[in-house]
Parts: structure tokens; sequence; C-alpha cells
């Protein structure tokens, strides 16, 4: 009789126990169902991109290092005669001006924000309607590469966008929220952008009339600040540099390319000067 | 001892209720880790009955094997997540398996009661 209540209890138990798992497990299950999980997968999905994304971090950390290292070849070869002296630094200008080294100088900080204006919908106004009327609240990529432009036709030398340097072939994108700078996603707000130049130049190339930044002042204007700042480092691009298709072009091609530059610099000038000529004669000389 | 045989049904109602009807939920993570829980319990318990029909029944034994099968599982749950491959499945053929087979001779020690 004492052995058989010990079974009964001991049973009793453990479904107590499993009747608490089943439901749990139901209610784990609806609960998956109505956030619209993909159920188990989503976790491995998770840690795939967790490490991706980490693969991704280690891989530019050691792209930065090779051209680190690459740099430190190049002066060391420049310190043997004066002649490759001259080399290497003609080589360390064309670095900086391609963005592949960290660079440092007086310049400016631009802050583009989300305006918090976008959070305050008016109650009658629908929801879709809304998402319309608070685009200008937004900040999108195209004021980005807009504040980038400028920048860069004020004298910018080096421009960053969330410090990823911004060279060449710098793209400049958004995804959903988040801007992409070099296929590297940051955030879209607040966006710093900051150049290296002549803090004034820069300073009133930003603040023209009419300017890439006037629109936002009449709209909000704690969307956008600028400083001038004295000092300021710019990381170096930390994407790859190889070129598949770009080759350098002979004499005979460069000349040719360079007479087809001069003759659309001379037909610009006569647009300038006669608008109506460009547009009958069609381009021809 | 018939209606001994009930009690685990209350249990199981009871443990139900309990759990569903509280506000307590686990995170979606541990989702097939639940279930290979409720396996191995269910495991345990047919084993349980069985064994008790049989007069077999043996205190460590029943909590135990409850225990590691659970373990063993919810490792194996792990380790097959970890390596892509769904190494869970062989505990769930092999729990399964177990609760048919102890649910026949469940089924045939009663009904052999019953007759004789």
């Amino acid at each position: 009789m004492e052995h058989a209540r010990s079974w009964t209890i001991q049973i009793s138990v453990l479904s107590v126990i499993m009747g608490g798992l089943v439901a749990l497990s139901l209610k784990t299950q609806d609960r998956i169902l109505k956030d619209q999980l993909p159920d188990v997968r989503q976790g491995r999905l998770a840690r795939a991109f967790v490490e991706l994304r980490e693969d991704a971090t280690s891989l530019r950390r050691q792209v930065l290092d090779l051209q680190k290292r690459l740099r430190e070849y190049q002066l060391q070869t420049g310190s043997d005669s004066e002649k490759s002296k001259l080399l290497a630094q003609d080589l360390m200008l064309a670095n900086v001006l391609a963005g592949t080294v960290s660079v440092s100088g007086s310049g400016v900080a631009v802050t583009l924000r989300d305006s918090k204006l976008a959070e305050r919908k008016p109650n009658d106004i629908s929801e879709a309607d809304w998402r319309d009327l608070s685009e200008e609240y937004y900040i999108h990529d195209r004021d980005i590469r807009d504040v980038v432009n400028e920048l860069r036709a004020s004298g910018a030398e080096a421009i960053s966008v969330n410090d990823q340097r911004v060279t060449g072939l710098t793209p400049i994108r958004c995804v959903g929220p988040v801007v992409m700078v070099n296929d590297v996603r940051t955030a879209g707000s607040p966006v710093v952008v900051r150049a290296i130049g002549d803090p004034d130049a820069l300073l009133s190339g930003m603040m023209m009339t009419k300017g890439v930044l006037d629109a936002f002042r009449d709209v909000d204007s704690t969307m956008v600040s600028i400083d001038k700042v004295k000092s300021m480092t710019l990381p170096a691009y930390a994407g790859s540099t190889t070129l598949r298709y770009a080759k350098v072009a002979n004499e005979v091609k460069a000349n040719e390319a360079q007479r087809q530059s001069e003759n659309a610099e001379r037909l610009g000038d006569k647009a300038v000067q006669d608008p109506q000529s460009v547009i009958r004669d069609g381009g021809k000389k | 001892m018939k209606g001994q045989i009930w009690f685990p049904l209350f249990g199981v109602t009871f443990g139900f209720c309990a759990v569903y009807f509280s506000q307590y939920t686990l995170s979606p993570m541990f989702a097939p880790y639940l279930s290979i829980a409720v396996l191995a319990a269910l495991d345990a318990i047919c084993g349980g009955i069985r064994a008790a029909l049989e007069g077999k029944f043996t205190d460590g034994i029943f909590i135990t094997g409850f225990i590691i099968n659970t373990v063993l599982a919810a490792l194996l749950a792990w380790i097959g997540d970890k390596i892509g491959v769904d190494i869970v499945l062989a505990a769930v053929v092999m729990l399964g398996g177990r609760i048919f087979l102890n649910l026949s001779l469940i089924r045939r020690l009663l009904l052999t009661k019953a007759t004789s």
C-alpha cells in the first residue's frame, strides 16, 4: 500500500508539470503565430546575421591594417633616395585625395537630425496623410548628398559621413531608416557630416541663401547645426580598393578624351553666351 | 488501485489550467526545447504507469529518468541547432516510439487485469 501511494504521488506531480509544460508550449506557439515569427529559424537567422556582421567588421579591420602596412612600405621606399622621396610624397597626396589614409585638419561639422515635429501628429489627420505630410521632417539620403556636394563645392578636401570616409566612389543612400555610406549602415538621425577645409569658406557655403540647408531652416531650424572645428581627424576609407574594370588609358586615347573634354568646355562657354545656339546646333562643332 | 489511475489525469488538467490562465509566457526562442520537455515528461509518465501496473515501480528510476531524458533531449536540440542538423528528431522519434510502446503495454495490462 505504501508503495502504491508513492508512485501515484510521483506520477501525479510529474503530470502537473507536464500539464504546465503543455500549456506553456501552447501559449508560446500562439504567440509565435500571432507575432508572425518564423518560429525556430529566427534564432538561427539572427545568429548568422551577427556572425556575418562580426566577420565584416574584422575583415574591414584587416583591410585597414593592410592599407597601413602598404603605406609604411611606401614611406620606407621613399626614404631611400631623393627621387623616390618625391614619388612617395606624390603617392601620399594621391592617398589623401582617394581617402585611403586618415587625415586631420580644421573644418566644419554639419549635424542633420530628424525634426521632433514628426512625432506630433495632429489628431484630425489620417496616418497615411501624415506620412506624406511629415516627409519634410525627416533627413533623407538626398539631403546628405546635397550637403556633401555643397561642401565639395566650397573647397572641402576630405569629407566623412557618420565617420565613414567619403571617397570619389562612395554611394550615400537610404535603406529604410538607416543610411548606407560605403555600404556600411549608420544611423539615419543624427547624421554628422564632417569636412576638412577652410572653415569659413565651408561655413559660408553651408549658410548660403537658397542653399542646401535653407529648406530645413524653414521647416524646423533645429534640424541643422553647423560647427566650426579647429582640429579633427577623419578616418580612412576601409573598403576594397581593387579595380576590375578601369585601366589606365594609353596616350592616344587619353589625348582624345582630353580633347573631348575641352570641346565640351567650349560648348559650355558658348551656352553661357548664347543659349539658343547650342540647341540649334545640337552640340555639333 | 483503479482510482489512482485518474490522479495523473487530474494532475495534467490542473497543471495545464494553472499555467494557461496565468500571465507567464516564455520567449519564443525556447519553443523547441519546450516541446522536447513535454515529450520527455509524457514518456516518463507512460513509463511510470506501466512500471506501476507491472509492480516494478522504483522511486529513483522514475524521477532520474525524466530529468536525464529532458536534459539529454535539450542538449541534442541545442547541439543540433549549433551544427545545423536536427539531431533533436532522434530524441523525438525515440521518445515517441517509447510512448506508443508503453501505452500499448499499459492497455494490455489493464485489459488483462479487467478480464481476470
